[in-house]
């Protein structure tokens, strides 16, 4: 029997996750804030997967088709987050972003921003994406730490509110899991 | 197999929801467009359109049910079922002149809706856009009216108050609507599609708006029911539960029609504290000419210093969240319309009483002299004067932009003595969040009012503030660059004194945005005809009786009263007894009543003084015909 395509859970994540955030910003009392929220949520929860198969693979085994589109659809979460965090919220105005939030937070986002396309892009340009070796690699590691971070500090460490918190300790308790994996095949091999 | 199918399914599926999600984001870009301007008004002047069309945040209900609101929950609404008025009219809002009496249907609403009402894409209290449509007031439903005289009733004066409307009346009957368990959205929807067959809106947008609308009742009636706790019964029809049998409705239902009791619903909602024991009532006030040199401050007690902060108060004051109030289009309706009223009756024109009754005989130019020169001797140190020959209004006089305390002016005192109104000032300041420098002065303010009160063993209060500087810190983050409505808090370098700002105090005026005063402010008075019932509690029908030339009645009967332009104001039966008021005027305004007193005010002489002396009578007939003209 034929293996569902890797793209399925992926997509259906994505139009739910979408729905969610635009049907959501009707009922709550703030489309933009909402929105700009509820992106942040559903862009950890899309990385999670693609961030679990990475901590356990990378420099071991080749990348799968999975952790390229979760980590796609992620990105692209955190694209749409722009749309409301910085273009409602800030009406496109960064150095506004910059003055509320100090350098320390907002400088680590916008590089998140940028760091993260790139490597999306690396991820569906290169051959070797799934086992990258050299600078893409290091690339890959480095996006991924700095998604960690980002998502740490905004999710745990401000705690806006109960579901941010929910999706950081979710996030903290995936990546801890994979960790110990990795560890574990380690320890075995 | 299976899986292979379930597998498209979902692709399937989800590529269905993207389009869906992404369809609908692109329609709130059109949902959120205001209406093209032809399309609402005659005039191209935005103040006025803003004044008169503009949404201000105050959405009601969805325009479906307004359609039907008749049919569907007329019971809530009609008291008097033999009443032949339509609904709206009964409450006192202005007919359409555009109307047609044709059924109202979504196609031909801006002509058949009530005037001042506007039509929005907004869910109400929300900043959400959706396809389904919703009615809202605007300025105009309170701040525009209309003179019934022996041959009907004059077309619509923009910027007098409205003397009829009954906003409270209506806002409870609305609670009664909204909580009965027979309305739902199919209901609406079927007695829409009966009145209006030929509006189809297709399967896909008839579920929308199904759903729609049963969220915006959902969440209407659950805010109602636990409004219950906090406001009461509706008055009507739970006179019985709520006081003994029979008790008339002027004592359930105290404001009646042309007033509102702002202050209640501004301490219920900036300070989230009961507004039970509050009588202060409000008359719907004139707004022409309200220019910083002519009225530096406005309202009854001057307590607010900006026409646009004024204009915020009045939108926040009936229900209005600051969510929706820093739409960009609802921001931009409150700056127009505010900077309208700025030279309403300046550069726009305001009928004259001339011109309202033609037929009315032309004062003797000796007496209008004479008037003129009494005027100025006796009223316009404190309200300055009209100089009949350039228009203009003087703002001239030793006493005028005070704030007179009562033991000065003697009239009724509720309307600046009510619980709570020395927070105020603080708490509608940091009601709207800034951003830098701004929102860290509201929060010094509100950390220095909190020590202050603490120092004081006032704890309660000091609880308010902190719970009130939660709020700030809450909604500095819903608005990172600062609400478009917020303001400074004063226009002087130092704002020390606003918050300390002593009750009554007279000189010199502080530059504070908002104050708390125990006076009334002393204001010109441009066309004191449009302002009848006089005083801010709208307890004195005529400017006869105002200026002591004829008795003030004790109590008299409010409604559709018809106007009498020789003795300048309102016609109203006098007597004790609601029973005997005449089905158009319903509500006794009784006067022993506590926040309705029509005493004070006795310038330049007492009743006692002018029924002592003919020629002090002769001066103020004088006045009455020079009033007549400004
Ligand atoms: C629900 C009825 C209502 C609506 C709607 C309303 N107002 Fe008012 N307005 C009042 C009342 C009542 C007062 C008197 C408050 C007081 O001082 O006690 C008032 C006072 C004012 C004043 C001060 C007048 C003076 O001379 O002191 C201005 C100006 C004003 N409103 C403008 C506006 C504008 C502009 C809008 C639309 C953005 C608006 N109002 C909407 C009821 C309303
Ligand atoms: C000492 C100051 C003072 C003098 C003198 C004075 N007034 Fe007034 N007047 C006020 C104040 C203050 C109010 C508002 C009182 C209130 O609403 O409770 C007022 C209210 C009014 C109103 C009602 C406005 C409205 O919208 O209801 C009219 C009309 C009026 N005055 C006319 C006159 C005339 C005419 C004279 C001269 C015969 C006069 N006033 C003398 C202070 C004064």
């Amino acid at each position: 029997m034929p293996r569902a395509p890797a793209i399925t859970l992926p997509l259906a994540a994505f139009a739910a996750a979408l729905a969610f955030v635009v049907a959501g910003g009707v009922m709550a009392g703030d489309v933009a804030l909402f929105r700009a929220h509820a992106t942040a949520w559903m862009s950890a929860l899309m990385a999670m997967p693609a961030m679990w198969h990475f901590l356990r693979r990378a420099g071991r085994r080749p990348l799968g088709q999975s952790w390229r589109l979760w980590w796609t659809a992620g990105w692209l979460m955190i694209v749409i987050h722009m749309w409301w965090g910085l273009g409602a919220l800030h009406q496109w105005d960064a150095a506004s972003v910059f003055a509320r939030q100090g350098l320390a937070i907002a400088g680590p986002t916008f590089l998140l921003e940028l760091v993260w396309t790139v490597d999306v892009v690396l991820a569906w340009t290169r051959r070797d994406w799934a086992d990258a070796r050299g600078w893409a690699g290091a690339w890959h590691w480095f996006a991924w730490a700095l998604a960690a971070a980002c998502f740490f500090v905004s999710l745990i460490l401000f705690r806006n509110d109960a579901a941010s918190l929910w999706t950081g300790a979710l996030m903290l308790a995936v990546l801890l899991s994979a960790l110990l994996r990795r560890l574990a095949a380690m320890e075995e091999a | 197999m299976i899986r292979a199918i379930v597998n498209w399914v979902a692709i399937l599926a989800s590529l269905a929801a993207l389009i869906a999600s992404g369809l609908w984001l692109w329609g709130e870009r059109i949902w959120s467009r205001p209406p093209a301007p032809d399309a609402v008004s005659g005039t191209e002047d935005p103040g006025y359109r803003a004044f008169v069309h503009g949404p201000i945040g105050l959405e009601i209900f969805p325009l479906k049910y307004a359609a039907v609101i008749e049919a569907v929950s007329g019971h809530a609404f009609r008291r008097d079922g033999a009443d032949p008025r339509s609904l709206w009219e009964i409450y006192g809002f202005l007919p359409n002149p555009r109307a047609t009496g044709a059924p109202l249907c979504a196609a031909n609403a801006r002509d058949q809706l009530p005037y001042g009402f506007t039509i929005t894409r907004t869910l109400p209290g929300r900043a959400a856009d959706t396809p389904v449509a919703f009615v809202g007031l605007t300025c105009a439903a309170c701040h525009s009216g209309r003179i019934r005289h022996a041959g009907g009733v004059s077309a619509i004066i923009d910027g007098m108050g409205n003397p009829e409307i009954d906003v409270i009346g209506f806002s409870e009957a609305v609670r009664t609507a909204v909580l009965d368990p027979g309305l739902t959205a199919d209901r609406i929807l079927q007695a829409y599609a009966e009145q209006c067959p030929g509006d189809d809106p297709g399967p896909v947008m008839a579920a929308i708006e199904r759903w729609l609308i049963a969220a915006w009742l959902d969440g209407f009636r659950a805010s109602v029911a636990e409004g219950l706790r906090r406001y009461g019964l509706p008055r009507w029809p739970h006179g019985a539960e709520i006081a003994a049998p029979d008790t008339p409705r002027h004592l359930l239902e105290p404001a009646g029609p042309g007033r509102t009791r702002p202050f209640r619903s501004v301490v219920r909602v900036a300070l989230d504290l009961p507004g039970e024991d509050n009588h202060a009532f409000s008359k719907i006030p004139v707004v022409f000419e309200q220019r910083r040199d002519l009225r530096p401050r406005s309202q009854f007690d001057g307590s607010i210093r900006d026409p646009v902060v004024r204009a915020f108060i009045a939108a926040y004051a009936s229900g209005a969240a600051p969510v929706t109030l820093a739409r960009p289009e609802v921001a931009a309706t409150i700056r127009d319309a505010a900077r309208w009223t700025e030279t309403l009756g300046i550069d726009s024109p305001v009928p004259s009483l001339a011109e309202i009754f033609p037929d009315l005989p032309a004062p003797d130019p000796a007496l209008l002299a004479a008037g003129a020169a009494a005027y100025r001797e006796d009223c316009a140190i404190c309200h300055g004067w009209r100089d009949l020959e350039t228009g203009r209004w003087i703002a001239e006089g030793a006493l005028l932009h005070r704030h007179l305390p009562l033991d000065r002016i003697g009239t009724d005192p509720e309307r600046v003595t009510f619980p709570h109104g020395r927070l105020l000032p603080l708490a509608l300041w940091t009601a709207l969040p800034g951003a830098g420098e701004l929102l860290a002065a509201q929060r010094r303010r509100l950390d220095a009012a909190r020590s202050a009160a603490l120092a004081a063993s006032r704890m309660g209060e000091a609880q308010i503030w902190a719970e009130l500087r939660a709020r700030l810190d809450r909604s500095a983050r819903q608005f990172r660059l600062g609400h478009p409505l917020a303001f400074a808090e004063c226009t002087g370098p130092d704002c020390s004194a606003c918050a300390a700002e002593a009750p009554g105090a007279r000189a010199p005026d502080p530059a504070c945005a908002l104050t708390a005063t125990a006076g009334y402010y002393t204001n010109p008075i441009p066309r004191p005809w449009l302002r009848a019932p006089f005083l801010h509690n709208g307890s004195v029908p005529t400017l006869r009786q105002l200026l002591n030339l004829d008795d003030r009645p004790v109590a008299f009967c409010r409604g559709a009263n018809a106007y009498d332009p020789v003795a300048i104001g309102l016609i109203a039966r006098e007597t004790l007894d609601p029973a005997d008021c005449p089905p158009e005027t319903p509500f006794l305004f009784d006067t022993r009543l506590r926040g309705n007193s029509n005493a004070g005010h006795d310038f330049p002489f007492t009743r006692a003084e002018v029924l002592a002396d003919p020629a002090r009578a002769a001066r103020l007939e004088a006045i009455i015909a020079y009033l007549g003209r400004i």
